[in-house]
């Protein structure tokens, strides 16, 4: 027999209660891990130490946000980013800086958002950079809009960051431009007229 | 209280639409003309070549802005010159059936009244056809795909001739071998007297008797008349800053890309970056395809990786092959009509919900740009997908749509149409004495052709009809 102020104790659980159970543990689950992130913080990958001095990222974002650029760049992002030839966290901070006040705010959610999506007591940061890859491609095509477009953010802030370096560079065998350059001598103008043309091209 | 400045006429912006309008009146009003520019005035030995340095320095939110669901980036320049300054110096001339409809959406436009302006224009620019010997490899396999598969194309206009073929035109001209409005109609007003105020917006527009009090911050103008002409983005926007129903009609050019990859390398960074156009499935100069255009495009390392084209080692497998991928863009004259809009702290808040009709003919493009490829001699093609990267065959389905292609417009139009809710059938604002919109963002629908000569001899014929209203 039940009560209206609780369960009989010698009643058989019923579904709504096993579900009552369930929202409770999730909850309390979702309690510990914040908490614990609170204590562990977010890591950031092996390598050069995160910059100083960034305006809009705080270190836990810039944590984030550099595992999850060395995972979408891949092996020669990473060694990049060990040398310390790459810092996708400071670029990220420059592009944010041209951002409105509302927008910022969305990145930094986006970073929370896939920070605390793992179901681990770890972080997206703490993952190794298999399950980091992982978790990154199950958003890049989830049927979730939201996820979809946190990879694509994700992507473009990672990607045209690397390749805007003379690292990336390196990789892509991209000569530099034709003025010179601090890092790279320059090229001559005007290459494409040593090619032959098919005469079926008008 | 700032400076009061008084003249006669004030044109907002100094692009394509803004610069033209300016060279005309300050021939008829010399130092009564004041052209302001809310970027930065550059000059060739400010464009060093580097992407990450040039783009957050000419590119509206450095490069950044795009519709609200992030879906579609939206590039426009923000420096003196405008979106000349950075784009690939492409002068396509009005198709005929621009008029027919335009007209029908009440815009009142006569190509052949318009042909005096196309041949100033061109003539001021230095436009011609890009020798055959300029082509690029990229360019050229675009050509030879097309030309096996026996679809029509050509080699497009450009106003760059003596180009030194570095290809960077997106970071502005180095050698002035572009004549982009910095260069051309700016130089021009400012030597029939315009005063160019650069690094000033106007940030508001205040009716005074039969003319103008144009805020811009410590800066007050007083004018007879003003010109609208900042861009498709802040003409909008600045009218309703001041009060004014704008912001409807938001249109594009949808853009999307493929990239052939081939065994021999390409090197699509080097040379005239747009060269080659395929007009086999455009709806325009007689054509009566699907309505898009596919165009050559180079490759330069930082604007190529903004594309999403995987992560991980496939994204690895992109960079390694660089080198050896040709590049097609997709111009679709898109039919989806969005808005803009004021929106927090300001910023131009960009709707543009993708309609069927719109997405229905990104497959196709896909389509189209692998059996070029292939026909060309690539071994695969890579599309900017999330679910198919490097594909060996045209995909016989993708899911398109925000979040699953990559697009971005380079060519945005509207929210000020002619003939619309804004501005009447030639560009005054309706309801406002010596008011005026000469930009794309007056163009009443997309023209299915990259727009930089409509623009400029819309906006020449634009002044002349200020020049008469004014007598």
């Amino acid at each position: 027999m039940s009560t209206r102020q609780g369960v009989n104790p010698r009643r058989p659980l019923r579904r709504r209660d096993f579900l009552k159970l369930g929202v409770a543990v999730l909850a309390g689950y979702a309690l510990l891990k914040v908490g614990a992130r609170a204590v562990i913080g977010a890591k950031a990958p092996v390598g050069a130490p995160l910059p100083d001095g960034l305006k809009h990222l705080q270190a836990r974002h810039a944590a984030i946000l550099s595992a999850a650029a060395v995972a979408i760049v891949g092996p020669a992002g990473e060694a990049a980013y060990r040398a310390g030839r790459w810092q996708p966290a400071r670029d990220a901070d420059a592009m944010i800086e041209a951002m409105y006040e509302d927008q910022r705010g969305l990145v930094r959610m986006a970073l929370n958002l896939l920070e605390e999506s793992t179901w681990g007591m770890m972080g997206f940061s703490g993952l190794e950079p298999q399950a980091q890859q992982r978790h990154l491609a199950s958003w890049a095509c989830s049927s979730l809009a939201l996820e979809r477009s946190v990879w694509g953010m994700l992507h473009a802030l990672s990607c045209s960051s690397f390749s805007g370096t003379s690292a990336g560079w390196e990789v892509m065998g991209y000569p530099g431009p034709c003025l010179k350059s601090a890092e790279f001598p320059g090229r001559p103008p005007g290459q494409s007229a040593t090619f032959e043309w098919d005469a079926r091209v008008p | 209280m700032g400076t009061v400045e008084r003249c006669k006429a004030v044109v907002i912006g100094s692009g394509a639409g803004g610069a033209p309008v300016a060279s005309r009146l300050a021939e008829a009003w010399g130092d009564g003309v004041v052209l302001l520019e809310a970027g930065p005035n550059l000059q060739a030995s400010d464009f060093n070549q580097i992407e990450r340095e040039m783009i957050p320095k000419l590119y509206a939110q450095r490069g950044m802005q795009a519709t609200e669901d992030g879906s579609v980036a939206v590039l426009q320049a923000s420096c003196v010159g405008g979106t000349t300054v950075v784009n690939d110096a492409l002068c396509l001339r009005p198709p005929p059936e621009l008029e027919e409809r335009w007209r029908a959406l009440g815009a009142e436009v006569s190509l052949k009244a318009l042909a005096p302006y196309v041949e100033q224009v061109e003539q001021e620019l230095g436009v011609e056809q890009v020798p055959r010997a300029m082509t690029n490899r990229a360019n050229y396999l675009v050509g030879l795909g097309a030309a096996r598969l026996g679809w029509k194309g050509e080699r497009m206009h450009h106003n760059a001739p003596g180009c030194p073929e570095c290809g960077l035109r997106h970071l502005g001209c180095s050698y002035d071998a572009k004549r982009s409005m910095n260069v051309s109609y700016v130089p021009r007003a400012v030597r029939a007297g315009a005063r160019l105020k650069s690094m000033t917006k106007a940030e508001r527009l205040v009716p005074r008797g039969d003319g103008w009090r144009v805020e811009c911050g410590d800066l007050v103008l007083e004018a007879d008349h003003v010109v609208v002409a900042a861009g498709v983005v802040q003409t909008p926007m600045l009218l309703l800053r001041s009060g004014i129903h704008a912001g409807e009609g938001f249109q594009m050019h949808l853009q999307t890309l493929a990239w052939g990859d081939f065994a021999e390398p390409v090197d699509g960074f080097n040379g005239i970056p747009m060269v080659y156009s395929v007009l086999e499935f455009s709806d325009v100069y007689g054509h009566t395809g699907p309505g898009f255009m596919i165009e050559g495009v180079s490759t330069q390392p930082l604007a190529f990786s903004t594309q999403p084209q995987g992560q991980g080692e496939v994204h690895a497998e992109v960079l390694r092959r660089y080198r050896h991928l040709a590049g097609a863009m997709m111009v679709l004259r898109a039919s989806t009509r969005g808005t803009i809009a004021l929106g927090p702290e300001g910023r131009p808040r960009i709707d543009y919900p993708l309609q069927p009709h719109d997405i229905e003919r990104v497959l196709p493009f896909y389509q189209r740009a692998v059996e070029m490829f292939l026909a060309a001699g690539a071994s695969r093609v890579l599309l900017p997908h999330r679910e198919a990267n490097f594909v060996t065959r045209p995909p016989a389905d993708l899911r398109i749509g925000p979040g699953w292609t990559y697009f971005y417009t380079a060519h945005p139009f509207g929210g000020a149409c002619r003939g619309g809710p804004t501005v009447d059938g030639v560009g005054q604002v309706r309801g406002q004495r010596n008011l005026w919109v000469l930009d794309a963002s007056a163009f009443p629908e997309a023209p299915g052709v990259n727009p930089q000569t409509i623009i400029c001899s819309l906006a020449l014929e634009g002044a002349e009809r200020l020049l008469a209203a004014a007598a």
